[in-house]
């Protein structure tokens, strides 16, 4: 048993599947203005699809468990690689600063971008501004930075538990043990129990949304804290004993299969129109599936990029890199280009592919020549690359 | 008669090339066949058992011609390999029943001795087996269906020093009958050096040496010689190679009889040794001289 | 050919598989009971496990039978019997596809019985099943060629998911040709020329399927 050694090897696939998981958060934010049914973003497009609703469910049904699961898996590593006080000095400047120096001017973007949409609707006028409540805990609009409040979030609760438990070292042992079963289906359950129970208990949970996002005020809903937390949970116990990368190599289309199943039957019970009605009937069997679907994706991506992304590789290095800035500065370019291309009689089928053929254009460029080999991508990835693509 | 034959094989591969110009082996015989990992060993011997097909070049086994015949040929052959693997999910037993059920020739007594000398569990799952015991399990199985030839890969490759004897006392057994011959590669020249009588050594896919044992203990000697300044050896056929400078010089030779000695102390060089040499510095002297020619 | 050493290899496959066999059947029963509960989220359920279990035991058997026998070396040990590739192959194919056929039959079946006895679904529903169920084999005769062709377990795990992907469309297209629409709801089997039409494509389709990848087996020099 590997347990509690660090890995020697670095896990390319793992630096592979994060970076996808930020990335695909573009393609989510962008099949946004082509959902049918209502209207849920800053604009609606005139050309519909339910191709992109099918989309945007499975994307949003695994991605962000996806990189939650890494996020632990990281965090330990940085934990043991510098220490206590070198972890917390390390993820206050890539996890926590990134936070508050990009919040506020990515929010006065997204509110100008609301703002000429609202003109637009209005005929060319400016509308009075809404009333809007005061910023407080129980209004604060995280956009899509959310993920970096409840990242800071689960570091505090990782290092107090830490000091807690492992002064009782059988639990360390038991969780090596119970940890195997989990990626080979016997233990399955018991991982996604924590979702599952969120879900369930979640007050109006939206099925065809899976987990609430909470990016509306800092107290973190119960669906949200439990699914994401025992995600983080379990990618920190992972990193305890890498072996287990190696057999969802082997499983990895079972688990798709798993995956594809279960959001088929949401699908085909609740539609491809995004649903913003309450469950009412049948709950639990619908928390059940969704959390046993997404965690499903989530060990078929991992799975999958073992078999086929664990080689270093120069490209997937870069986009690696080039994704927790494209991420966090995609969403204003995004929601201005779908602004732009709305009211354009085109097919969806070009719009789509177009924005995000600009978007990643213009953020991989911008990655290259601003951040790159400057200050900032010392700030954000840790280390400074001195020449391109250096592995 | 020969088990086996092998006439000017050519093999091209990506980032190899298999060339064998002659090779054979004479029924009754024992065969140790030398070669560092990834010279053709492997390869060879899958020629010899159909499963691979030269792009030229006659092979006959057994008496026929291949791959037209291989599957005939197969029925007398047993073939193991160090890659080869049993059913981890099976008994031993089972495995022994199928085999069993397929080979009408299968010996049933001589299969409990192996059972019992090689000191394993018919009723255990392969998956239980150690390495050792999946060697050994292999060869039981190979071995108790009492074929003509017996094609060993690397057979004792990665055996502790007892599982390693018993394979090999058990090879030995099987010489007794003097119908039957065996080839096996190896990496592991005292292994050959224990129990063969012939020899072939392969080197980056090219046979660099083949004949008996004997022969080759025989003809390869190390001379230790003391040369007195001004005195300059002279460049003889026989001689494979020389180290050291100056007075103190050792030669290598694979012709060696007394009248090298005597060139020698013509000339004023004092011989000052003669030493035989084990068959592994033999291998690697023969691959060294190929190779240095070859260059 | 030794029809005798192909007997024995298509039983080693089976004997190995029984307990593969067993699941996919006990879960596919269990899938047939929720399809069986009248109840419209339960019917979707069962029949999603239904596909997913039979999707699933397809992708095991050609992954272990056919890939795993390669990675796992014990092809090595099977080719050193008296056989020769022909032989290896058709022993291959048909333990792959007998095998396959054990709980593809008792579902087929057991869908008929289901089908004809309950009110709640019309008989005609049996024929869209037959249509899925055939399309069903013959995404495994595509997923046992890619097998035994590529011996990979990436192209092969490909297969699985291309086929699944493809599997949603067929049924979502075949499900709304009308004539297949008004077959599903009519109350006695009918089998008008589009339903026969597409059944023969599929029959066509598996057949092409095995010759080529007999037709390919037969050009490999080297069995190793």
């Amino acid at each position: 048993m590997s347990a509690n050694n660090p890995p020697r090897e670095r896990l390319h696939a793992l630096d592979a599947v994060r970076g996808v998981a930020l990335l695909l958060g573009v393609v989510l934010h962008t099949t946004m203005s082509f959902l049918p049914g209502m209207q849920l973003w800053v604009t609606v497009d005139s050309s519909r699809s339910d191709v992109l609703g099918v989309l945007f469910f499975v994307l949003h049904g695994f991605r962000m468990l996806t990189f939650f699961v890494l996020a632990g898996f990281f965090a330990r590593l940085v934990f043991h690689r510098l220490g206590t006080r070198g972890f917390i000095w390390d993820r206050f400047k890539r996890i926590f600063l990134p936070l508050v120096v990009f919040w506020f001017p990515l929010l006065m973007a997204v509110l100008l971008i609301l703002g000429w949409n609202a003109q637009i609707a209005n005929g060319g006028v400016m509308p009075s501004a809404p009333q809007t409540p005061p910023l407080s805990p129980n209004n604060f609009p995280l956009l899509h930075l959310w993920f970096l409040y409840l990242l800071v979030l689960f570091y505090v609760i990782v290092l107090v538990l830490r000091t807690v438990l492992t002064r009782i070292p059988v639990l360390a042992r038991a969780a090596d043990a119970i940890l195997p079963s989990m990626v080979q289906f016997v233990g399955l359950p018991l991982l996604v129990a924590p979702m599952i129970v969120g879900l369930y208990f979640q007050p109006n949970w939206l099925g065809w949304f899976g987990i609430p996002t909470p990016d509306q005020n800092l107290y973190p809903n119960l669906a949200a804290l439990l699914a994401y937390g025992s995600a983080f949970m379990f990618g920190w116990l992972l990193h305890r004993q890498t072996d287990l990368l190696h057999k969802l190599e082997r499983l990895w289309w079972v688990y798709a299969l798993l995956a594809g199943a279960g959001f088929t039957f949401f699908l085909s019970t609740l539609g491809t129109t995004p649903l913003l009605r309450p469950l009412e009937q049948d709950k639990f069997l619908y928390a059940s599936v969704y959390g046993l679907a997404a965690w499903s994706a989530v060990f078929a991506l991992i799975g999958f990029a073992m078999k086929f992304w664990n080689q270093p590789n120069t490209l997937r290095r870069y986009v690696a890199d080039a994704s927790y800035w494209i991420y966090l500065m995609h969403l204003p370019l995004v929601m201005v280009l779908q602004t732009v291309f709305a009211r354009l009689e085109w097919s969806w089928l070009i719009k789509f592919p177009l924005i995000l053929v600009i978007a990643f254009a213009v953020l991989f460029s911008s990655y290259h020549l601003l951040v790159r080999h400057t200050w900032l991508g010392v700030f954000l990835n840790g280390q400074r690359r001195t020449s391109p693509a250096t592995v | 008669m020969n088990a086996l034959a092998m006439q000017q094989i050519k093999k091209q591969y990506s980032h190899f090339q298999l060339s064998l110009e002659s090779l054979e082996l004479p029924t009754g015989s024992i065969m140790g066949f030398i070669g560092a990992n990834g010279a053709g060993k492997s390869t060879t011997l899958r020629m010899l058992m159909g499963l691979i097909q030269p792009d030229s070049g006659s092979i006959e086994v057994l008496g026929k011609p291949l791959p037209k015949h291989a599957d005939q040929v197969k029925w007398d052959i047993g073939y193991i390999s160090e890659d080869m693997r049993l059913y981890p999910q099976a008994t031993l037993e089972w495995h022994m029943n199928w085999i069993r059920s397929i080979y009408p020739v299968w010996d049933e007594n001589y299969a409990k001795h192996l059972l019992k000398s090689f000191d394993l569990q018919a009723k255990q799952k392969l998956k239980g087996f150690s390495h050792g015991q999946r060697v050994k399990a292999t060869i039981l199985l190979a071995l108790a269906r009492r074929p003509k030839l017996l094609m060993l890969d690397e057979p004792t490759t990665g055996l502790d020093p007892i599982a390693r004897s018993e394979v090999l006392t058990e090879l030995m057994a099987v010489l007794a009958d003097e119908e039957r011959s065996i080839l096996f590669s190896s990496q592991n020249t005292l292994d050959v050096e224990q129990i063969s009588d012939q020899i072939a050594f392969i080197d980056r896919g090219r046979l660099v040496g083949a004949s008996n044992k004997e022969d080759y203990l025989d003809r390869w000697r190390k001379l230790r010689l003391e040369v007195p300044v001004g005195v300059q050896l002279p460049q003889l056929p026989e001689v494979v190679s020389s180290n050291g400078e100056g007075r103190l010089v050792i030669i290598t030779t694979n012709q060696y009889s007394r009248t090298l000695e005597a060139k020698y102390n013509a000339i004023g060089a004092n011989v000052l040794h003669t030493d035989t040499m084990s068959l592994e510095e033999i291998f690697v002297a023969n691959v060294q001289h190929m190779r240095r020619n070859a260059a | 050919m030794n029809y005798f050493l192909v007997q024995k290899l298509i039983y080693k496959d089976w004997y190995f598989q029984r307990p593969t066999v067993l699941g996919s059947v006990l879960l596919g029963f269990l899938a047939l009971l929720l399809v069986g509960l009248q109840n419209s989220i339960w019917f979707t359920a069962g029949s999603i496990l239904l596909l997913t279990v039979i999707i699933a035991f397809g992708g095991i058997l050609a992954t272990s039978l056919v890939v795993g026998e390669r990675s796992t070396q014990t092809r090595l040990f099977i080719l050193s019997l008296p056989i020769s590739m022909r032989e290896y192959t058709t022993a291959k194919m048909i333990s792959s596809l007998l095998i396959f056929l054990i709980p593809w039959t008792a579902f087929l079946i057991s869908s008929y019985i289901l089908i004809t006895n309950q009110a709640a679904l019309p008989d005609g529903f049996f024929a869209f099943v037959l249509v899925v169920l055939l399309e069903l084999l013959l995404n495994y005769c595509l997923l046992l060629s890619i097998s035994v062709i590529t011996e990979s377990q990436g192209w092969a795990s490909f297969g699985i998911i291309v086929g699944n992907l493809t599997l949603n469309a067929f049924i979502f297209y075949v499900g709304s040709l009308p004539d297949i629409k008004t077959a599903i709801a009519s109350s006695s089997m009918v089998w008008n020329s589009t339903l026969t039409t597409i059944l023969l494509l599929e029959v066509m389709v598996i057949l092409a399927l095995l010759s080529v990848t007999f037709y390919v087996q037969s050009r490999k020099k080297d069995l190793i």
